[in-house]
């Protein structure tokens, strides 16, 4: 509420004040007949009703959940009553509305407020609601159905890329050239007192950035919700690069982008006190191409270096029905989720195994794969506030899925025609996998400022894989064909147990402890195998029990001792440790190892965050944060025989962080604002491979810079800009083996001018600035870009 | 497309005419001040009562005094607006569950990796911090509603379904979850990977080299690896391309 608002509030009510002083006095003793002595023709609803609706009862008598089911949102519901009465409000005669009473405080049952939700009504406002009432109860504009309102913002605008156009679009999720439409429309109507349609959305080309949902809400009735969206993800279509090479990088020449969507529609039944029933229907999609990492094999000068980008096809479709039921009563609520969802892929690739003098890669192997599956879940779950200091939940899952995949791979020349090489197929492969879950939660709040949270959870889970396999070499046109048909079977146990224990305090003075602490034991049985009668080199079968132990703790503060400080944080320590044993492991060539080799695994990892809050005056907020974390690897393997390792346990790795933030705001007054955030990190991986000179330590610094600023020129005038900045020094110098790691700066700056035309029209026109520079790769992917844009926002009323 | 108002300035994510960064801006709602918990618990009865259960509520500090608070209202805003209209969604009030520049102003670091090259498409808009993290619940690492506690990978799941899917061979490293070998926010390296180079996959698979393995050499398992890690990545073509899995191979080579 403005202060404008409220003194005419006060002005209006000071006329009552005496008028129902009296009255009250007089009223409280014996009747509530009294009629009000104000002046009727001036109240209104919206101007000296509301107000007292919005401070003193909206709160519980609004349409969100209303005490007792009395609404006083609109005039129906509230001429209807409540679950006690049907005489809360009587147009005309305030002297038989129980509202009256109650506020008046001349029930002696029943207050409103609630003592213990705040002060009573002042005699001036009571005074008002008898006036009001006694004149008809008029709604005033909230009675009739709203005015139809819409907005829409319209943009153009025009980008301008110099260097690497492709990189420029992956990074910054649009096209090079002009560009236009809705940045935003939206349009409601209100079709009933109780009926609301809303549309709103936006639309975007070329980038096929759209997006439309369109709402019908009735209230106490239901609703149906749906709507659409897409958008584009743009990729790369440069692969690695290898200094030593000419050229050191390799592009596609092509646009790669994945459109990325979906669509739905949801019907709600909402009738009170019924259960929320919700059908509802998903279609999501993926379609295009996107680069993978699966780069081909370049060889120069007796080198050979993987190299070459790829691109992988994806259509991907996924159907998804659901059936949500939620009721809520008293102290109660129950969930139950039902999906069904019905998913199919078809991806293709092309790897290039060979590529030499070009143009066209030497050899090729094209992989197509397939998965098809329908998965059914149901989730279920039952909450119960059982007393103030303790609440509990049950829940369970239970999932089916079944499924089919295909594989089939041919190997082909640069022109598509079939060469030497391998040609796996692997048709209608089963994939089975059944979900049971159930769980179990409390909170209790044993003593004021004391929460204690238990949960724990159990998970069975049983996965099968199966089917025929043709390993064969060769193309079957080409001479020297080799069918190598065989069988893969592969079963898998997993049962898994959760225990949460989590513990707040906050007794201490303006400060929180907590404490928390997470268990998992996994225990999972595998066996699986892949038999051709031995003319596979990967024919194998295996057997393995494997037990993993995790715990994961954490203790830390928050505290506050001024308004203007708060500081805190907390020390973690995580540890997973995992037992395989291998009860089989067979293999007719002696196998490669793996997949049965490791016996035992260790990860554990420390971490210490901390942050300290200030705003040591109204307009500056500032906020400095601070985190350390180490995680070390450890592995015990079998040993290998003729030297090549005695087995035993060697320490993987280590990977260590180390990350800074801070963010300043500053909001001195109306006219500005501004806000930057600084954050600066280092971080390093070392493995036991880094003695070896194709692997190096990975490691470098990255910043990152996002500042934000705005200010009000006049009243319709008003600039603003936002500004970003990273910059990652992770280069490698590695020509053994390849240069991994990236060094890039990157610029993005945006200014803009928006002007008020009238209280309807407004329009902006904002510049673009854009610089990506990324020398750890030759600067192939180089681009700077600048754009102009124009919008206008047009909305009535 | 416009996303909300901070302060009387209207701040934007990505459009053809902005870009992709999320302004991390006062959670301010003009003429609305704080009302506490309690109020916020007449409605939103049981969001308030699990919450106590959440690590958020590790911060909230009752009755100190702090402006922003540190309950409800410090990423919602203050309430007395919206309690004052009888409620309503978005009636003035900010979800952030629509847009992330509330959880931004505390995830300082999480919001530096949404600007970095390779992230998920958070600050354009296509995606939201509560699809992934149940901001109320007792694990924040999970999606709002469902269990308890997180299904392993449950969150990946609901987009990622080719790659969390069952296989025939699957590859143990995803027991430990996706996050093992990515960063779900944003990394400086293609596909969101924590290392860009053979590093992350020898965190796991190293071994003690014996006295039979010659200099310059290294052994994954049985076999000599020293040239195919002179070639470049682990995943590249030709070698273990299917690295969440395969249907035809053990190795994951497809």
């Amino acid at each position: 509420m403005n202060p404008g608002t409220n003194r005419r509030i006060c002005g209006k009510s000071f006329v009552a004040v005496f008028a129902l002083a009296a009255t009250s006095a007089a009223s409280a003793a014996e009747t509530n007949s009294v009629s009000p002595a104000s002046d009727r023709s001036s109240i209104l609803f919206d101007r000296d009703v509301r107000p007292i609706f919005e401070q003193n009862c909206f709160r519980c008598h609004s349409p969100e959940k209303p005490k007792s089911g009395f609404h006083l949102d609109n005039r129906a519901d509230a001429l209807k009553g409540g679950d006690n009465n049907q005489n809360d409000i009587v147009p005309g005669r305030s002297d038989q509305s129980k509202l009256i009473a109650y506020v008046a405080g001349l029930d002696k049952d029943i207050r409103m407020p609630p003592p213990d939700h705040g002060p009573p009504l002042t005699p001036a406002q009571v005074g008002t609601l008898r006036t009001w009432i006694d004149q008809g109860a008029d709604w005033g504009t909230n009675s009739a159905p709203a005015p139809v309102a819409f907005s829409i913002e319209p943009v153009s605008g025009w980008i301008g890329v110099s260097g690497d156009n492709k990189k420029f679009r992956e990074l910054e999720g649009v096209q090079e050239g002009w560009s236009g439409g809705a940045n935003h429309f939206s349009y409601s109507e209100q079709i009933a007192p109780d009926e609301k349609l809303t549309i709103e959305g936006h639309a975007l080309v070329p980038e096929h950035d759209f997006k439309v949902t369109v709402a019908l809400d009735k209230k106490d009735s239901g609703f149906v919700h749906s709507g659409f969206e897409e958008w584009r993800r743009y990729y790369d279509d440069t692969g690695g690069y290898y200094p030593l090479f000419t050229p050191s990088s390799f592009s596609l020449d092509q646009n790669p982008h994945l459109d990325i969507g979906r669509a739905w529609i949801d019907f709600g039944l909402t009738l009170p006190d019924s259960p929320q029933l919700v059908f509802g229907y998903e279609y999501q999609f993926r379609q295009g191409e996107k680069s993978t990492l699966v780069w081909g094999t370049v060889n120069q000068n007796g080198l050979p270096k993987n190299i070459y980008p790829n691109i992988e096809n994806v259509d991907e479709h996924t159907h998804i029905f659901k059936v949500d039921l939620t009721r809520e009563w008293d102290d109660w609520r129950i969930e139950d989720r039902v999906r069904a969802e019905f998913y199919k892929l078809t991806d293709q690739r092309n790897d290039v195994i060979g590529y030499s003098a070009g143009p066209n890669p030497d050899l090729i192997q094209r992989v197509n794969q397939g998965v098809q599956y329908s998965q059914g879940a149901n989730t279920f779950r039952v909450q119960k506030q059982i007393f103030d200091w303790w609440s509990a939940s049950l829940g369970s899952l239970v999932s089916v899925y079944n499924g089919t995949s295909s594989f089939n791979e041919n190997t082909t020349d640069g022109s598509g025609t079939a060469a030497s090489g391998s040609a796996w197929q692997a048709q209608g492969i089963t994939l089975q996998r059944n979900s049971y879950i159930v769980s179990g939660s409390s909170l209790f709040l044993p003593a004021r400022g004391l929460s204690v949270s238990v949960s724990a959870q159990g998970e069975w889970t049983h996965e099968n894989g199966f089917g025929n396999v043709n390993l064969a070499f060769y193309d079957s046109t080409v001479p020297g064909y080799t069918q190598v048909p065989g069988t893969e079977n592969a079963n898998l146990d997993r049962t898994t147990s959760s225990e949460n224990l989590d513990i707040r305090f906050n007794r201490l003075p303006r400060t929180v402890l907590f404490a928390e602490g997470r268990m998992r034991q996994e225990s999972v049985g595998q066996s699986s195998d892949q038999n051709t009668g031995g003319v596979s080199p990967y024919d194998f079968q295996q057997q393995t029990d494997a037990m993993n132990y995790f715990y994961d703790t954490r203790a830390g503060f928050t505290s506050s001792p001024r308004p203007w400080i708060e500081w805190g944080g907390h020390y973690r320590y995580d540890d997973s440790n995992t037992g395989y044993n291998h009860l089989v492991d067979t293999s007719p060539f002696g196998g490669i190892g793996y997949p049965a080799f490791i016996t035992h695994r260790d990860i554990t990892t420390d971490e210490i965050e901390g942050r300290l809050v200030l705003r040591p005056v109204y307009w500056l907020n500032a906020r400095l944060t601070w985190q350390w974390v180490e995680s070390d690897f450890s592995s015990t393997t079998e040993p290998v025989p003729f030297g090549i390792s005695p087995g035993g346990t060697i320490s993987d790795g280590s990977t260590m962080a180390n990350n800074f933030g801070l963010n300043l705001t500053f909001t001195p007054g109306q006219r500005f604002y501004c806000s930057c955030s600084f954050t600066y990190g280092y971080s390093r991986t070392t493995t036991a491979a880094d003695q070896n000179s194709a692997v190096v330590p990975y490691r470098g610094d990255t910043y990152t810079v996002g500042a934000s600023a705005g200010y009000a020129l006049n009243a319709k005038t008003h600039l603003d800009t936002t500004y970003a900045y990273s910059q990652a020094g992770y280069g490698q110098n590695n020509t053994v083996g390849l240069p991994l790691g990236i060094n890039f700066t990157h610029h993005d700056l945006l200014v803009g001018l928006t002007r008020q035309f009238s209280n309807r029209l407004s329009g902006a026109l904002r510049y673009r600035f854009s610089q990506y520079s990324q020398p750890s790769n030759d600067n192939v992917n180089n681009f700077t870009a600048n754009g102009i844009f124009a919008t206008l926002n047009y909305k009535w009323p | 497309m416009a996303l909300s108002v901070a302060g009387g300035v209207v701040f934007f994510l990505n459009s053809c005419s902005t870009m992709p960064v999320a302004v991390v801006a006062p959670l301010e709602i003009p003429g609305a001040h704080n009302v506490g918990n309690h109020v916020c618990f007449e409605c939103h009865t049981n969001i308030v009562r699990k919450f106590e259960a959440s690590p958020h509520a590790h911060l909230y500090l009752e009755n100190a005094g702090l402006k922003d608070g540190t309950g409800c209202e410090s990423c919602h805003g203050p309430g007395s607006k919206h309690v004052e209209a009888g409620g309503g969604i978005g009636k003035f009030i900010i979800n952030p569950g629509q847009t992330p520049e509330a959880c931004f102003r505390c995830h300082l670091a999480t919001h530096a990796e949404f600007q970095l090259p390779v992230h998920h498409p958070v600050v354009e808009g296509h995606m939201n911090c509560v699809q992934c993290h149940d901001p109320h619940g007792e694990d924040i690492l999970k999606p709002e509603g469902g269990l308890a506690m997180a299904q392993l990978n449950e969150t990946c799941a609901q987009c990622h379904r080719e790659q969390t899917r069952p296989f025939v061979f699957e590859h143990p490293a995803l027991r430990e979850g996706c996050t093992a070998c990515h960063n779900p926010h944003g990394s400086i390296n293609r596909m969101m990977l924590n290392q860009a180079d053979n590093n992350l996959c020898f965190r796991c698979h190293s071994q003690v080299q014996g006295p039979g393995v010659p200099r310059g050499e290294i052994f994954i398992g049985k076999s000599p690896h020293s040239s195919y890690l002179q070639m470049g990545t682990c995943w590249a073509s030709g070698c273990h391309t299917a690295m969440h899995g395969s249907d035809i191979n053990p190795i994951f080579l497809y």
